[in-house]
């Protein structure tokens, strides 16, 4: 069905209309002049157009929230709707200034960049005013991996007119010139240091010895990659768990079975998505997995398994145990926006703070996971490779007794 | 406590007989040789490897040691000497090695052994079938199946005659690799019945690397049972154990 036949009536059989929806969006923004003071969350945005030259440039909100930090924090959406992360996302209007990548290496060059860098600094919002070149344009912005954003304009002239509250730690980090951005994103994290914090410092080239302007979706999942490698390597020396676990969770219309098996660490995620959701007209299923010797390609599930995959690691290193995790994401048509990986992230965090089904066998952990699924089981249960290897793949010591410590499925 | 001159190039292929497997594990040095045995993480492969003292062109040990060795550190530094030089390894504590592989001299930090996971011991067993064939055409029936699936089906026909087959059926695309009598160095099973057992490609892939290498690769086979690869390179014989993949619903 054509958008210009239907022109709404939700012909297609989808629950909203991307394109009113949209529009909706529209009506709910602020007009802006040209210029605007308000408290950054804090957040700053590194565009990837025309890279090694890039945007880059704070984010600043065109209202006044009392909570406005929570703008630019996904982990606090969890109580929202599609509509609320929009909603609140396209008040943030994006100011941009063009520079080569390469700008942090040159100090004193471009203030800024200086003052972008100290706002990612910050912990707490900050206020900032932008000065246009010309009003900002009415516009939204969606994409698979970044969160929404509103309006944008070329900055004119920037201003803080107030000094950054910055923590020790990212204050430590960040003025360390000899340690490598993986380093320090690491000693960040271990700091306490949120990940959405820790992907600002990175894309305003303020970690690392050569510094650079990361584009932000780049930066995003470098670190949830970053931060997963290290993770795996503490979890491989950590026992395994004692059952199957079973854990289920939707979050923004995105739907999560997470099993967690007692073997050596391995990942698998499958996406299915629904037809006539985002991106996938006739549906679409594709799974991506790692052994325990580790990915060195790119996965063909983009910054989404990355996430997921963080999730899944915090919550084994904070369990210090070890297992072989089957993640099945099925993605229903009422996800009407893509609002950014950060989705994928909460919502495994989030279904891993719930309480397990326990089971013995992986057939009645998988049966009762998809019994939630609503695409059939036929369509997508071969792509479950990771989980066959569990089920199927004998060890010698059940042949054996071959005195080893370790315990095994 | 150890020293030993041994061929660049025969190091290497042990070592890379023991990578197939596992990272890091431990050497015991006897007065008679060196042995290595290790399982990895997810107790699925085990090797084991003997490098006699006839193997070396020096060697003398004069009290027991075991030592623990990054094998990927290695074997990374082994391939900076020729392969056609002589390795010389001198141990004088169980925590550092010296090198000298022509005018590279090297001296190495080991690992506590302790940190590496224990050894097996080595399960007798007996298995039905019984195959002797050329190193590439194990590797060939491997690669072979790398692009159809993830799994392998070794065994042996009975029926009509006696055949060894490798196969791997994907969820479109099959491919089986035949070869009788006539192409192998030998071929039997104790009883009539076919044996066969699967294995994941995973596993094979990084062994039949190394078996390439070898002019003969014995291979035991079980229904449904680990199957035993043993070959020898040189004075050395390495000897691999990997558990199948049973598909029971």
């Amino acid at each position: 069905m054509r958008c210009t036949v239907c022109k709404g009536k939700g012909l297609c059989g989808r629950p909203n209309c991307p394109i009113l929806e949209r529009l909706r969006a529209f009506e709910t923004m602020p007009s802006i002049k040209d210029s605007i003071f308000g408290n950054s969350p804090p957040s700053v945005f590194v565009g990837r157009m025309g890279y090694p030259k890039v945007g880059i440039g704070p984010l600043v909100p065109a209202i006044t929230d009392a909570e406005i930090s929570r703008f630019d924090n996904p982990a606090s959406w969890g109580e929202l709707k599609i509509e609320d992360v929009i909603g609140m996302r396209s008040s943030l209007v994006r100011s941009s200034k063009s520079l080569n990548v390469k700008a942090p290496q040159f100090i004193g060059n471009s203030r800024i960049l200086s003052m972008t860098q100290e706002l990612a600094l910050a912990d707490k919002p900050v206020e900032t005013e932008v000065w246009f070149l010309k009003p900002p344009k009415m516009d939204l912005k969606f994409d698979g991996i970044l969160t929404p954003m509103g309006p944008s304009g070329t900055i004119d002239k920037l201003a803080i007119t107030e000094n950054p509250s910055v923590e020790r730690k990212v204050e430590y980090i960040t003025s360390d010139t000899d340690i490598n951005a993986k380093l320090a994103v690491d000693e960040l994290y271990r700091g306490g240091i949120s990940v959405y914090q820790i992907m600002r410092l990175l894309s305003v080239g303020l970690l690392g010895e050569r510094r650079k302007l990361v584009p932000t979706r780049w930066s995003i999942t470098a670190t949830d990659d970053i931060i997963g490698k290290r993770l795996i390597d503490l979890i491989k020396d950590y026992p395994l768990i004692n059952d199957i676990e079973l854990y289920s969770f939707t979050h923004f219309e995105n739907h999560f079975e997470i099993i967690l098996f007692p073997a050596i660490f391995s990942f698998e995620l499958l996406e299915i998505w629904r037809p006539l959701s985002l991106w996938a007209e006739k549906g679409s299923i594709e799974a991506d997995r790692e052994g325990y010797k580790g990915r060195s390609r790119y996965s063909k599930l983009g910054g989404g398994y990355y996430a997921a995959r963080l999730g899944v690691l915090e919550h084994l290193d904070a369990r210090r145990r070890q297992a072989t995790a089957i993640i099945l994401r099925e993605i229903h048509p009422s996800y009407w926006a893509p609002l950014g990986v950060w989705v994928v992230r909460e919502a495994v965090r989030e279904a891993l703070r719930g309480k397990p089904e326990i089971f013995t066998d992986p057939l009645d952990a998988l049966g009762a996971a998809s019994s939630r699924i609503k695409t059939p089981r036929v369509l997508w249960r071969n792509e479950l490779k990771i989980f066959d290897g569990v089920r199927h793949q004998r060890t010698l010591s059940s042949f054996f007794f071959l005195l080893l410590s370790s315990p095994t499925l | 406590m150890f020293k030993g001159s041994i061929r660049t190039s025969a190091l290497r292929s042990s070592i890379d007989a023991l990578l197939a497997v596992v990272d890091e594990a431990r050497f015991n040095l006897t007065p008679t040789g060196v042995s290595v045995r290790a399982v990895d993480a997810a107790n699925v492969a085990m090797v084991s490897l003997e490098l006699p003292d006839s193997a070396f062109d020096a060697y003398s040990v004069d009290k027991e040691v075991t030592i623990g060795l990054d094998l990927s550190k290695f074997i990374d530094l082994l391939k900076m000497g020729n392969p056609d030089s002589i390795c010389e390894m001198d141990l004088q504590d169980s925590s550092r090695l010296k090198i000298k592989m022509g005018s590279l001299k090297y001296s190495i930090s080991l690992l506590e052994p302790s940190t590496i996971k224990r050894e097996p011991k080595i399960p007798e067993i007996e298995l039905p079938g019984e195959v002797i064939l050329r190193g590439s055409d194990f590797r060939q029936g491997i690669k072979a199946s790398e692009p159809i699936g993830d799994y392998l089906v070794v065994g042996i026909e009975t029926k009509p005659k006696e055949i060894f087959i490798m196969e791997t059926e994907g969820d479109v695309d099959r491919v089986t690799l035949e070869l009788d009598k006539d192409d192998l160095f030998s071929i039997s099973v104790v009883g009539e019945d076919a044996v066969r057992s699967m294995f994941s490609i995973e596993y094979l892939k990084e062994i039949s690397k190394v078996t390439s290498a070898a002019d003969e690769v014995k291979l035991k086979i079980g229904k449904d049972f680990p199957i035993d690869i043993s070959f020898a390179v040189g004075d050395a014989s390495v000897r691999y154990l990997l558990a199948p993949r049973i598909e029971a619903d």
